[in-house]
């Protein structure tokens, strides 16, 4: 075990107790900077923290896997690559890919933590797996209705076929990570895979224990000894333990946290760049008056988007009403321009949807930071035209829960998957797919087209038709106006100035195979 | 004495019979579903039905209890939906710092809370026991997560004379667990002293003024032989009812204070449950502090009987 630690403790005076005390009861605003110890390490552990217990089986999407994810296990791709956005291989060295097949030439030379070979039938068992309704995990809504079936061509060459053309098969097979048959049925408690690290030890509600995986394919990796996961619940606390020394990585920062330790010399704040993700307001078009798309177009006149993204959001990102980036290639300019913030227009909308005086309604939000303080701004613009915004605040399984029954008016949410493919965005979110969507759109006069503008979008992978039709689709958003988007949302994570040679993706997946810890 | 203990182990069965119907429906009765938490935000409905039939969540409820109940007495707590580990496990690996917790509070209130409390009694007017009301009233008010955090700023993150998180049992590493045990018992220690010596200083007020006393005073007793022999050992019968009472809190879990130091106690693990809707794990929960109770009241009745002969426990 490589580790080398060096400690000095440097004396402490009274004067120096006095001043610690004195910045720590001024705590949550500033952090004293008193460093009464330096430490070096060189190899060693790395500590990130979690927020809650972990899961294991890969095939469950809860963000409680994704710590782990990168570290256990591997995907035939991931975006670690040099455009973050697009699909590297990862355990695939090489790919062909027509309309409907994709054949993967896979890297030699991978093992199982369990010694064993990685080879094209374990492809196969994985794909057999995420087809497998009857597990309840959410990788069948990805796989089954796409893929018609793998084969292992030979040792290493597996050739899957999917039911018609599909331009997501590389960004799919990122988030299927590969475990051996023999350990699938045991995984979410001894989880298995090929991934930089092996699992050790797991204690819930306390630590994780990974240790390197000396039969790592990629030579020179992983960097680290080990890898520590520690569950501390308290957000201030996981940060108090990266500026006190005790841990080197911490994820889901609040935007407000992440301000004030951008400025502390202590801590690196690692932001993925933005696009992927972003924050918004869906509206429910079952619900009076909803269903009258002049309402939700005045809603969105309604929204000053610049303030919310600096006094709920802290600038983090830019304010956007559209789902890309001017700079991303499948921006739609007029649709993304459509609207600006102007309360006479969005009250003479209103006039015209008959609701000259206004009406009453409610936004739920569940726990995403900056949440309430986003609602609370929207809801004083709301009642310069006569709107009662009232805030519904739930916890995070009665959020789920009661958006999934349909039981809001409104409802915030930050949504995406990371990814820029607007097939993938519209899939993966359930107010804009188009099976079981939950803005209730299904009833909406516009939904035949925009299902058929969806189906094509997804069932093509020519280029410029997909641009032309997600320009259409981009447009029935705006004019249709059933969501309401506010910022793009960036996720940050805080990381001790000791780590080294961390990148975070744009798929939230931390992956530590390269990481370091400095002096 | 054996009998009692029988009697109130046997009254015992009825409580925990109808404290698990009333956890059993409580726990559905609360918004929220097993399926969609561990589904996920765009889980479409026909994953949240596999899984409610991988768990068994799609049969009726006197099933579903019936089912649990008859796998409890045979010692079956079931299987945790988030982590799919036995619940049984779960809560025998959290127990451990659990008790580390609640043992070391105790010994923060009694070690500190006990001798404070006599001191107030019997000096008053003594400028210490004035400051010791002061700092009682503060205790008592001060938030225990704005403690906590408060106590891990300064001594963890700015002085760094303790580490900030993390539990390590006594039997392994003595130093190590003493030093991760400092900021928890005294964050939750802090208002649980406070009481302590509230009712200290009453119950020996009260002690101090019976007849007896008096009685003893004008024999020509020493103080020190008066309060150490005679009052105290009345005082403490009040006394040993808040700390059973502080004990079977601290037992079924200091939720705040696990969540800021880190700490796996069984409280993380039941605030955890109920916010998953892990049904078993808060049922099994529930029906322990039950059963925690309990043993703690019977316990404290036990005590009065060794504290004051006076006292006789009848089965």
């Amino acid at each position: 075990m490589r580790q080398a630690f060096e400690t000095v403790e440097l004396p402490l005076s009274r004067r120096r107790f006095l001043r610690a005390g004195l910045a720590s009861l001024a705590a949550g605003s500033v952090w004293p900077g008193l460093p009464t110890r330096v430490r070096a390490a060189q190899g060693g552990a790395l500590v990130a923290t979690a927020p809650g217990d972990l899961q294991f089986d890969p095939f469950f999407a809860q963000t409680r896997a994704w710590i782990v994810q990168g570290q256990i296990f591997s995907a035939l791709f991931d975006y670690q690559g040099k455009n973050p956005f697009a699909p590297s291989g990862q355990l695939a060295e090489s790919w062909t890919e027509t309309d409907k097949t994709l054949t993967v030439k896979l890297r030699k030379g991978v093992k199982f933590h369990n010694g064993r070979d990685f080879t094209s039938q374990d492809v196969v068992d994985n794909i057999t797996r995420a087809k497998d309704k009857s597990i309840g995990h959410y990788l069948f809504d990805y796989f089954d209705p796409t893929v018609e079936g793998a084969e292992a061509v030979d040792r290493e060459t597996v050739k899957i076929a999917y039911k018609q053309a599909y331009p997501l098969k590389l960004d799919d097979l990122t988030l299927l990570y590969i475990i051996p048959k023999e350990a699938m049925a045991d995984v979410a408690t001894k989880p298995v895979g090929t991934g930089p690290f092996k699992f050790v030890s797991y204690a819930p509600g306390d630590k994780l224990e990974l240790q390197r995986f000396e039969q790592y394919w990629e030579k020179g990796k992983p960097r680290l000894d080990r890898v520590t996961v520690k569950i501390i619940a308290d957000d201030q606390a996981r940060i108090a333990n990266l500026l006190g020394g005790s841990a080197d990585f911490v994820d889901t920062v609040a935007p407000s946290d992440v301000v004030r330790l951008k400025t502390d010399k202590r801590v690196q704040v690692i932001t993925p760049p933005p696009g992927g993700f972003w924050y918004t307001n869906v509206i429910n078009t079952s619900h009076k008056p909803f269903e009258n798309k002049l309402v939700r177009q005045a809603l969105n006149w309604s929204v000053d988007r610049p303030k919310i993204a600096k006094l709920a959001y802290f600038n983090l990102a830019p304010a956007t009403q559209s789902r890309y980036l001017p700079s991303a290639p499948w921006y739609n300019e007029a649709a993304s321009t459509m609207y600006k913030f102007d309360l006479a227009r969005a009250k003479a909308l209103l006039a015209q949807a008959g609701l000259p005086n206004g009406f009453e309604s409610s936004i739920m939000l569940g726990k995403l930071a900056g949440s309430k303080e986003m609602a609370q701004i929207w809801a004083q613009d709301l009642a310069q035209i006569g709107v009662k915004l009232s805030i519904i605040e739930k916890e995070e399984s009665a959020f789920w829960d009661t958006y999934g029954k349909g039981e809001w008016d409104i409802v915030a949410f930050g949504l995406g998957d990371g990814r820029l493919d607007p097939a993938s965005g519209i899939n993966n979110s359930s107010p804009l797919r188009i099976n079981n969507n939950r803005a209730k759109i299904e009833s909406q006069p516009f939904f035949e087209e925009y299902k058929k503008l969806v189906l094509e979008g997804i069932g093509t992978t020519d280029m410029k038709a997909r641009k032309r039709t997600y320009d259409r689709i981009q447009t029935i958003w705006a004019e249709e106006s059933w969501t309401v988007n506010l910022a793009f949302w960036v996720i940050p994570v805080v990381i001790s100035q000791r780590v080294k040679n961390y990148r975070h993706p744009v798929d939230q997946v931390p992956h530590f195979a390269g990481t370091e810890l400095g002096a | 004495m054996l009998s009692y203990v029988g009697a109130r182990l046997l009254q015992a069965v009825p409580v925990l019979f109808l404290s698990s119907v009333v956890v059993f429906l409580f726990i559905r009765l609360v918004p929220g579903d097993p399926a969609v938490t561990m589904a996920g935000p765009n889980a479409t409905p026909d994953q949240v039905a596999a899984l409610r039939r991988v768990y068994q969540l799609d049969r009726p409820l006197p099933v579903q209890y019936l089912t649990w109940l008859g796998r409890l007495v045979q010692g079956d707590l079931g299987v945790s939906y988030t982590t799919r580990r036995p619940v049984a496990a779960l809560v025998a690996q959290r127990l451990p710092a659990t008790l580390h917790l609640a043992v070391g509070t105790m010994l923060v209130m009694l070690v500190v809370g006990g001798p404070l409390g006599v001191v107030c009694a019997v000096r008053p007017r003594w400028a210490v026991s004035r400051a010791i009301a002061i700092l009682n009233a503060v205790a008592l008010a001060t938030p225990t997560f704005w403690l906590g955090i408060l106590l891990l700023l300064l001594f963890a993150v700015s002085l760094r004379w303790v580490p900030p998180s993390g539990f390590v049992s006594i039997t392994e590493q003595p130093l190590e667990s003493m030093r991760l045990l400092v900021l928890p018992c005294l964050t939750l220690g802090a208002s649980g002293t406070a009481i302590v010596i509230r009712f200290m200083r009453a119950s020996m007020s009260e002690v101090m003024h019976s007849d007896f006393i008096r009685t003893a005073h004008a024999k020509g007793l020493r103080e020190s032989a008066i309060v150490t022999r005679h009052v105290l050992r009345v005082a403490a019968l009040p006394v040993v009812t808040v700390l059973a009472v502080q004990f079977g809190y601290l037992l079924g879990g200091a939720v705040i204070t696990e969540a800021v130091f880190g700490w796996p106690g069984v409280g993380r693990l039941t605030l955890d449950a109920i916010g998953n809707r892990d049904y078993l794990i808060v049922q099994a929960m529930m029906l322990f502090f039950v059963a925690v109770f309990i043993a703690v009241n019977v316990i404290a009745d036990l005590c009065y009987a060794i504290l004051d002969p006076r006292i006789r426990l009848a089965g």
